[in-house]
């Protein structure tokens, strides 16, 4: 009897289990914070990055007014204020002040000698895609490169970025 | 031993709904299936050779919003992980008194649900372990330090699992409820670690 009991208890473990991440808070991405002009200015041309993608010296140097003038190939120049209060909030959430477990495997991976100013360019960024084939990816006229995180991460924006929220444009079976 | 074939019937059990879950995973070439995937709406069903007309394909499109599926072979790893813990802090509970050692009807049902919450904790546990051995051997890299999460999660569900088997074969011995304990906090700390 004992044994009937407790298979119908494991059963409803594996319901409770399946609302247990409703119910607590879970810290597998990165912290999904959000600020009003860091998604006003970097959020209207493209996917507006959690600050904890990225270690704090790289959010300092691309944050940098020279940077900014040519950022990768646009120019995004912003007034001074504007500027020092969004560096102020990646700096405050960047990957190195996380417990969040993508952004601590990103500080990780980046040797502290190293600056990158390219969230893919990070060790663990590349390790996770490198299996990804070019015609999912670049050759992909509705992804065309890793850097747009939300065409293939449906929950990018919450900073979910596991397998199970995956869903590659024209690659149905990826 | 009787503990042991009900043991490989859950881990058989977690097994088979895994197989489940990874099924749904691993879709059909070219097929859409129904976690939300689809053929491009330009594409058409043939039904049949014979006939000349096709028809448009009006299920779910990509464009549809993404509803994330709640039976995936990673979440099945985390309800079988988690599915472990909670049966180690059931057999915890229901451990005898060393006052009942005289075998009373309570103390005789205390032990029997003691003794299958421990082997079903640890049967689950070795699916967990098992299971996530499949799914995130790439995310076991010592590059980064044994100190990595991922690396600590799996050392420690290994370990606990360990405990758990070691346990229930030392029992009655009262250094079984060391390991049992020790298996316990091992699991936990392992999930939070993953949390």
């Amino acid at each position: 009897m004992s044994k009937l009991i407790l298979s119908v208890l494991i059963a409803a473990m594996f319901a409770s289990s399946a609302l247990a991440a409703d119910f607590f808070p879970r810290f597998k991405g990165v912290a999904p914070v959000k600020n009003a002009k860091h998604e006003s200015e970097c959020g209207s041309c493209h996917f507006a990055y959690q600050p904890g993608l990225l270690p704090s010296r790289s959010w300092r140097k691309l944050m940098e007014p020279k940077e900014l003038e040519d950022h990768f190939g646009d120019n995004a120049e912003m007034e001074g204020g504007e500027r020092l209060a969004i560096l102020d909030f990646l700096v405050k959430h960047a990957a190195e002040t996380s417990w969040y477990k993508r952004a601590t495997k990103i500080n990780r991976s980046v040797p502290k000698s190293q600056t990158p100013l390219r969230i893919t360019e990070t060790r663990y960024i590349k390790r996770k895609h490198e299996e990804v084939p070019r015609k999912m990816i670049q050759d992909n006229p509705r992804v065309r490169s890793l850097s747009y995180c939300n065409n293939c991460h449906m929950r990018a924006a919450d900073g979910v970025y596991d397998d199970d929220t995956v869903r590659i444009p024209g690659f149905p079976d990826w | 031993m009787r503990w042991i074939y009900y043991f490989l019937a859950l881990v058989m059990i977690s097994i088979q709904c895994m197989g489940q879950a990874v099924a749904q995973d691993l879709r059909m070439p070219g097929y859409g299936g129904y976690s939300g995937y689809a053929p491009l709406p330009s594409d058409s069903i043939y039904l049949a050779q014979n006939d000349t007309d096709t028809v448009s394909y009006t299920g779910s499109t990509e464009e549809e919003p993404f509803r994330e599926s709640w039976f995936t072979a990673n979440k099945m790893h985390g309800y079988l992980g988690l599915s472990s813990l909670i049966l180690a802090g059931v057999a915890a509970v229901t451990a005898p008194d060393d006052d009942d050692e005289g075998g009373g009807t309570a103390a005789q049902t205390n032990r029997g649900t003691h003794h299958n919450a421990a082997t079903a904790a640890a049967a689950l546990g070795t699916a967990a372990v098992t299971s996530g051995f499949i799914l995130h051997w790439d995310d076991v890299n010592l590059e980064n330090g044994i100190l990595d999460r991922d690396n600590l999660h799996m050392l420690l569900g290994v370990l606990a699992t360990a405990a758990y088997i070691a346990a229930i074969s030392q029992a009655p011995e009262e250094s079984h409820a060391t390991l049992g304990m020790a298996g316990g906090m091992a699991m936990g700390i392992g999930i939070v670690l993953e949390w």
